[in-house]
């Protein structure tokens, strides 16, 4: 997916890799772009990775095993690894607090989901600026879908210096009405029969 | 929790005399009256984030991956503190806010302090603060402020963070190509 993109990168993966199905379409930001691609897509299994990340050799192939051997679970992640960018001086890399060891990745670019149990969650929310993986998580963990987290690490994400020109607490702010609409969602689950009350630590 | 100087503490709202109150402190100057420093809580906006949507307060704490929610009484209680007021001083705001005695809600009031500071999403301090109580337009009807804490998308919220792209999206351009 090209969402919108203005910097060659369009024409440079039509260029270098021709048999890719390239779509472009007018910037709609990440949810969109990653909605578009799931209407566009064929296959049992749904995976992502944004352009800045790189996934493990190993990854599809072992996230499809997994899925494979166990029928019954809907998603499969696993763990990542933080980078930086080279470009970046020391000086941007001591103002990032990003932890360098491996951690279990609940994100888009570690998951492989089943196509129908991601469908059951349904898309991404294109309303949200931030936190669109959260609240699609938080609607997976309402329907109860099975998950697994493998101990392989399979995506390495870049750390650059443009992810923080915004505050942790400005970007903490964003993701506040995802929470408040998960905590609704959960209560009205909570409310029929059959579904846990929302997990209180 | 105990608040060992808390009887020495009376809230602005039961004639409070607080020496790092700016206006207490001129006073205290022009009519040499006794005053006593005050202890009230500051956000710790480093790490937290927090909003009311729809009446409920909604609370995030950026390094520990945990969110917290209170409805009824909770949100007042949370503006009182976040105000810059102490405890003795919410204690009676509330109180006079949801017309009832401040007696009578001063255990309700430190639990709920008590877990708030628990949980590090605010910090004693005895800085100078003016503080404005906030609103009292359409009061809740008084129930225990209650503080509940969710700790489930933990892992999630803690990777979250710095993934965002930025505005100049990726690759980021030398600055010389900006120009």
């Amino acid at each position: 997916m090209d969402d919108g993109s203005s910097d060659g990168t369009a024409e440079l993966v039509a260029e270098r890799f021709p048999t890719i199905r390239l779509i472009r379409q007018m910037r709609t930001g990440h949810p969109g772009a990653r909605n578009r691609g799931i209407r566009e897509s064929r296959g049992e299994f749904l995976s992502f990775v944004d352009q800045d990340d790189l996934w493990s050799p190993e990854k599809t192939e072992s996230q499809v095993r997994c899925l494979l051997h166990d029928p019954a679970l809907d998603l499969v992640f696993g763990h990542i690894h933080n980078f930086f960018s080279p470009e970046m001086t020391v000086e941007d890399t001591r103002r990032v607090a990003a932890p360098m060891n491996s951690l279990p990745g609940q994100l888009q670019g570690a998951m492989l989901a089943r196509r129908r149990s991601f469908e059951r969650v349904g898309p991404f929310n294109e309303f949200r600026d931030v936190g669109d993986f959260l609240e699609w998580y938080g609607r997976a963990m309402v329907l109860r879908l099975k998950v697994h987290m493998q101990p392989e690490t399979v995506l390495r994400r870049r750390i650059h210096a443009g992810n923080h020109q915004r505050t942790r607490t400005d970007r903490g702010r964003g993701y506040l009405p995802v929470l408040k609409d998960l905590l609704d969602l959960r209560r009205r689950a909570a409310s029929r029969p059959g579904i846990d009350e929302p997990p209180e630590s | 929790m105990s608040y060992p100087n808390e009887p020495l503490l009376t809230g602005i709202f039961s004639g409070m005399i607080c020496e790092n109150i700016p206006q207490v402190r001129a006073k205290k100057k022009h009519r040499g009256i006794s005053t006593v420093k005050c202890t009230h809580w500051q956000l710790n906006d480093r790490e937290v984030s927090s909003e009311v949507i729809e009446g409920e307060l909604i609370v995030m704490h950026l390094k520990t991956g945990k969110y917290y929610s209170s409805s009824g009484t909770g949100p007042l209680v949370w503006a009182c503190l976040e105000a810059g007021m102490s405890a003795a001083a919410t204690r009676d705001f509330v109180a006079s806010c949801c017309r009832v005695s401040p007696q009578s809600i001063e255990s309700d009031i430190d639990g709920f302090i008590e877990s708030v500071a628990a949980e590090q999403l605010m910090r004693e301090s005895t800085a100078e603060v003016d503080p404005v109580p906030p609103p009292c337009t359409d009061p809740p009807v008084y129930s225990k402020p209650v503080l509940q804490v969710y700790s489930d998308m933990k892992d999630l919220l803690l990777l979250d963070p710095i993934h965002d792209v930025s505005e100049d999206g990726w690759p980021m351009r030398p600055t010389a190509d900006k120009a």
